[in-house]
């Protein structure tokens, strides 16, 4: 099994608020990896650093290791804006761009530059239907995304990331302002698109991380507390404190 | 901290119904033993007829653990108790259901025979591992979930040395006599029958606290 991230002594801190304690762990190649943990445990904090979203954050100071790919992704001469490209995010609620569906998906390439419009066509389309919304859509995709149902809007914002081809999917929450069906092709979604992405899910839900991770990070406190293959984490987690956590005996 | 205290009720509530469900086919085997001792058809017809209160009892507890699964969706250790609650009430059911099978023997036979004695031999072993089945669940006790598979292995031991007998009975002897050894048989293979399923029983007290699952049979 390939390791794409290997993190190794990670510590974030904001200002003097340490956020992410020593974090050792390794987020393998076309697996679905999900985050666990009760709220303000670090998981998001964690998930923004894979694709440095925290720089964004004047007062977060990082140390460690992030290794994308056999290079520390952490590191000042590190380029930033290729490892975004690279490590996509989708965010808990769908965040469209205020422009047409089109646009919202040839957002990304146009930035990088791209204009030859059959290139653009080809992109768009692609990447519709790689998030299972191209049938939905087909006959409106010039009309604005801002017209789209909640998981449909969420779908674009996968559809979005795909766009620039990335290797890793990041989402942090994305089905929590969704409602059961929406939440379901997302589901399938992340199901599908597993065998060409590595994706790392942060949820709230149990039974989601259990219906689509293979591997689950509980953590607590700022620490990594446990990870496993998620069978295990649900079957029999080898800490009371996950067990605790999963049972639903607190957070 | 904050507790699931509906969900800890609910579970508590069905670990009370398995001891009672445990509790329940023991009390068969304590009345089935003096049954057979006289031969007791009355007593026989009473077996027969409370065993329907036990095969409520394991719908009772099959209901349960299907709401339970519905409503609070148990991970971990809260999962293997509600699975196991399930298959330790399909164990007990069919433990039960020998009870039955001997007290229709019972009924049909009426008269005691010198096989009385051998029957009355069983029941030490298995009235032992029915009390410490009960307390190894109700204590959360592997080691003694283990004791009693191991007591198992004298059910069995017994078995094989009476079916030795009454298999010669039944080549020496003509019509009544060998009629009355075949019967036994039959008895005594529902006895080892029943710790067999006491000993799945410990196979689950024990997957329930260690999360692996063994054969002990």
């Amino acid at each position: 099994m390939e390791n794409l991230f290997k993190i190794r002594n990670l510590n974030l801190y904001y200002g003097d608020f340490q956020a992410l304690k020593s974090i050792d762990m390794d987020i393998p190649k076309n697996k679905v990896t999900a985050l666990i943990g009760p709220s303000g445990c670090g998981k998001s904090t964690f998930i923004r650093c894979l694709n440095r979203m925290n720089d964004l954050i004047d007062v977060a100071r990082i140390e460690g290791i992030i290794e994308y790919q056999g290079q520390d992704a952490n590191s000042d001469s590190y380029n930033v804006i290729e490892l975004r490209k690279k490590v996509g995010m989708v965010f808990q609620s769908p965040n469209p761009f205020p422009m047409s569906i089109y646009d919202n998906i040839a957002y990304g390439p146009r930035q990088q530059g791209l204009k030859d419009k059959a290139k653009l066509d080809e992109i768009v389309t692609r990447s519709l239907k790689q998030a299972a919304l191209y049938k939905e859509v087909e006959d409106r995709i010039h009309d604005s995304a801002m017209g789209l149902s909640g998981g449909q809007q969420q779908r674009l914002c996968i559809a979005r990331a795909l766009a620039m081809e990335p290797e890793v999917i990041l989402m942090d929450e994305p089905t929590s302002a969704l409602d059961p069906i929406a939440t379901q092709k997302i589901e399938d979604l992340i199901n599908e698109l597993k065998q060409q992405y590595t994706i790392v899910i942060v949820t709230h839900s149990m039974q989601q991380a259990a219906r689509i991770s293979d591997y689950t990070a509980f953590f607590y406190m700022g620490e990594l507390r446990e990870i496993g293959e998620t069978d295990m984490i649900f079957k029999a987690p080898k800490l009371k404190q996950t067990e605790d956590y999963i049972t639903g005996r607190f957070g | 901290m904050r507790e699931r205290i509906k969900f800890e009720t609910l579970l508590s509530e069905l670990q009370d119904l398995v001891i009672d469900m445990i509790s329940d086919t023991q009390d068969q085997y304590k009345n089935l033993r003096s049954a057979l001792k006289t031969m007791d058809t009355k007593k026989a017809e009473e077996l027969i007829g409370y065993d329907e209160s036990i095969n409520r009892l394991e719908n009772t507890i099959n209901e349960r653990v299907i709401s339970l699964i519905i409503q609070e969706t148990p991970v971990a250790s809260d999962l293997r108790m509600v699975v196991t609650a399930m298959k330790i009430a399909s164990d007990l059911e069919r433990i039960a259901d020998y009870v039955c099978n001997i007290a229709k023997y019972i009924i049909h036979t009426k008269h005691e025979s010198e096989h009385n004695i051998m029957y009355d031999r069983f029941f030490n072993p298995l009235l032992d591992m029915f009390k410490n089945i009960k307390k190894a669940y109700m204590e959360e006790n592997v080691e003694l979930a283990l004791n009693v598979a191991r007591k198992d292995e004298d059910l069995d031991d017994l078995f094989d040395e009476n079916v030795k007998s009454l298999v010669q009975i039944t080549k020496d002897e003509v019509d009544i006599a060998a009629e009355e050894a075949a019967r036994a048989l039959f008895v005594i293979k529902n006895l080892e029958r029943a710790g067999d399923h006491l000993t799945n029983i410990s196979e689950q007290i024990v997957y329930l606290h260690k999360a692996k699952r063994i054969s002990l049979n």
